[in-house]
């Protein structure tokens, strides 16, 4: 049962086009919203928190639509991409105003904002202003702001920017951890290993169209017009490049520097793996590692775009 | 109805999602370093108040002649200082930007992802910055007018002492409906601060050139009617008939709930990309 749901989503600004026809639907877990500069992956957030109409189609949030919709608030956590806050402010404090515009009690509302920022990795008894945080210490706090209504729905833009590391990793492993707990994440970045460690399920959008939506092995399966390179160690390359050979779904096989590697471009991955998996039983030929080298998501990426 | 329900996005302002927001804007406030500027505005007649103060209480024969009464600078403290500045420049600061300020820092995605409505969360925000230019202009007020009264002894100021509601109730309310206006011109105007700068000194200011009803719809002529001192110096306002307590009553908060209704709808129909 979809808990996202978008259908023929567009949104345009005078001529220029943000959204152009996006139909998805996101169940629980993770999803990478991927894109480069101007794709449209904000203007699809700022459309699913009900901050701009759209021109045309419809989203369903569990079940609801967001615009004029108010109480659909409390069980969606939004992180914006700007780095704004109210630079007056500690992290606790921000959090817990934003609470109270929920309309949590001052002590619920300070509670759960200590609660939220632990999460994150801030420290709630942190008294200095957010004027002197650093853009991770601020991610931090924005990502708290969102999670802290523990709401089913969590829609992040760009929440890696301008973090550390070490910020990067356990804000990749907290959202991780969310899709596991079963909230629907949506998070959104232009750099794409850091999605491949949240989530192998990406929508891809390029020029205000969903370009691709699904399992990242998967899209790279649906790239039929596009060799795919496999890197293969086995104790004899030279025999098993020419059974290879023959057994056709192969367009090119090259030897590397090393002795015991050779890398394979198929056109048809699912022939090919088939084949080899025959070829693995054979005697002799010890294949001992099989890497598929460009079904990584930059890969997807380039193939996708260009 | 339905149809007007639809106009304000389907929602209406609720109490408790009102007092949020209102508490929200009124904290914030005191928290903003560059609105405690316009704190400080508030403190200037308060400071002059107390120069006058000091200034009688020294010993030269030359100056005690020329220094004035408390009770008969009073009022021209309350035309020249509150009436034709501070009550139309604080809400001018306050209103104009109650919603631009959000949108140039970048933090109105933060209000708008609540769980409460656009109305509530505009009306909100507005009664916090009312709240603020009235105690604002309120502890001004009384602390400028207590020193000038005092300064002379209270003992001959039992009569304007009974007036200080009065005044206080024309600035509460004039204050209520210059931020209705200031945050309708910041919602609908790309230069809110020059808008304003005209409607307050150019508009109000042609008050007694402006012919029948038109004077009506202007804040000044209606506050006047308010405070029950003939001896207000209001130049070629003075000339004019002031209207009756209860109408100018009427015209200031219908005026205000008008604006504010329009206000919301605008912010509630408006995309924020």
């Amino acid at each position: 049962m979809p808990t996202l749901e978008v259908q023929d989503l567009s949104r345009w600004y005078g001529e220029v086009i943000g959204l152009s026809g996006a139909s998805f639907a996101l169940e629980p877990g993770v999803t990478g919203l991927l894109g480069p500069n101007g794709a449209g992956k904000s203007t699809l957030l700022k459309v699913l928190t009900g901050q701009i109409r759209p021109s045309r189609g419809g989203v369903r949030i569990l079940g609801e639509v967001p615009w004029g919709n108010p109480d659909l608030f409390h069980r969606v956590g939004y992180c914006p991409e700007t780095d704004s806050i109210y630079p007056e402010l500690g992290a606790r404090e921000f959090i817990a105003a934003m609470l109270r515009l929920a309309g949590l009690s001052a002590s619920e509302a300070t509670q759960k904002a200590g609660e939220a920022l632990t999460r994150t990795g801030l420290d709630p008894e942190l008294r200095k202003p957010m004027a002197a945080f650093s853009k991770g210490m601020r991610q931090r706090t924005k990502l708290a702001q969102a999670l802290a209504l523990a709401p089913e729905i969590l829609l992040l833009d760009e929440p890696l920017n301008g973090m550390d590391p070490v910020g990067r990793k356990e804000t990749i492993d907290l959202v991780v951890q969310l899709g596991r707990e079963g909230h629907t994440v949506l998070v959104s970045s232009h750099i794409l290993h850091e999605v491949e460690q949240m989530t192998p399920h990406i929508l891809l959008l390029h020029q205000g169209r969903v370009l691709a939506h699904g399992d990242v092995h998967e899209i790279r399966d649906l790239i039929e017009d596009r060799a795919r390179s496999v890197r293969l160690r086995c104790r004899e390359p030279h025999r098993l490049a020419g059974r290879l050979m023959e057994m056709g779904a192969v367009s090119g096989i090259r030897f590397t520097d090393e002795p015991d590697v050779l890398v394979v471009e198929t056109g048809h991955a699912d022939l090919f793996f088939a084949r080899l998996t025959q070829l693995g039983l054979e005697d002799g030929l010890g294949i001992e590692e099989v890497q598929p080298l460009d079904d990584d998501l930059h890969s997807v990426f380039e193939y996708l775009v260009r | 109805m339905a149809a007007l329900a639809a106009g304000f996005g389907g929602i209406r302002p609720r109490w408790i999602d009102l007092r949020a927001a209102t508490g929200f804007e009124w904290r914030l406030f005191w928290r903003r370093r560059r609105l405690r500027g316009t704190a400080l505005l508030a403190a200037l007649p308060v400071l002059l108040a107390l120069l006058i103060a000091l200034l009688k209480t020294v010993n030269l024969e030359w100056l005690q002649p020329i220094l004035p009464r408390g009770v008969d600078i009073l009022p021209l403290f309350f035309v020249v200082a509150y009436l034709r500045v501070l009550l139309v420049v604080l809400p001018l600061l306050l209103g104009a930007s109650l919603v631009a300020r959000e949108v140039e820092a970048g933090t109105l995605a933060y209000l708008l992802v609540r769980p409460l409505s656009r109305a509530s969360l505009l009306l909100g925000k507005c009664l916090g910055a009312w709240l603020v230019a009235s105690v604002l202009l309120g502890v001004s007020f009384l602390l400028a007018a207590l020193l000038l009264l005092g300064a002379d002894g209270f003992a001959e100021a039992g009569p304007s002492l009974r007036q200080l509601p009065s005044y206080l109730v024309s600035l509460w309310l004039g204050s209520l409906a210059y931020g209705a206006i200031f945050t309708l011109v910041g919602l609908t105007s790309r230069r809110p601060g020059l808008v304003g700068l005209f409607l307050a000194f150019g508009w109000e200011s042609a008050i007694p050139y402006l012919p029948g009803l038109i004077r009506s719809f202007t804040v000044r002529y209606h506050l006047v009617a308010l405070v029950p001192d003939a001896g207000l110096p209001l130049g070629a306002l003075g000339a004019l008939a002031a209207p009756s307590v209860p109408s100018a009553l009427l015209w200031l908060v219908a005026g205000s709930a008008v604006l504010l209704t329009l206000s919301i709808f605008i912010f509630s129909q408006r995309d924020y990309p």
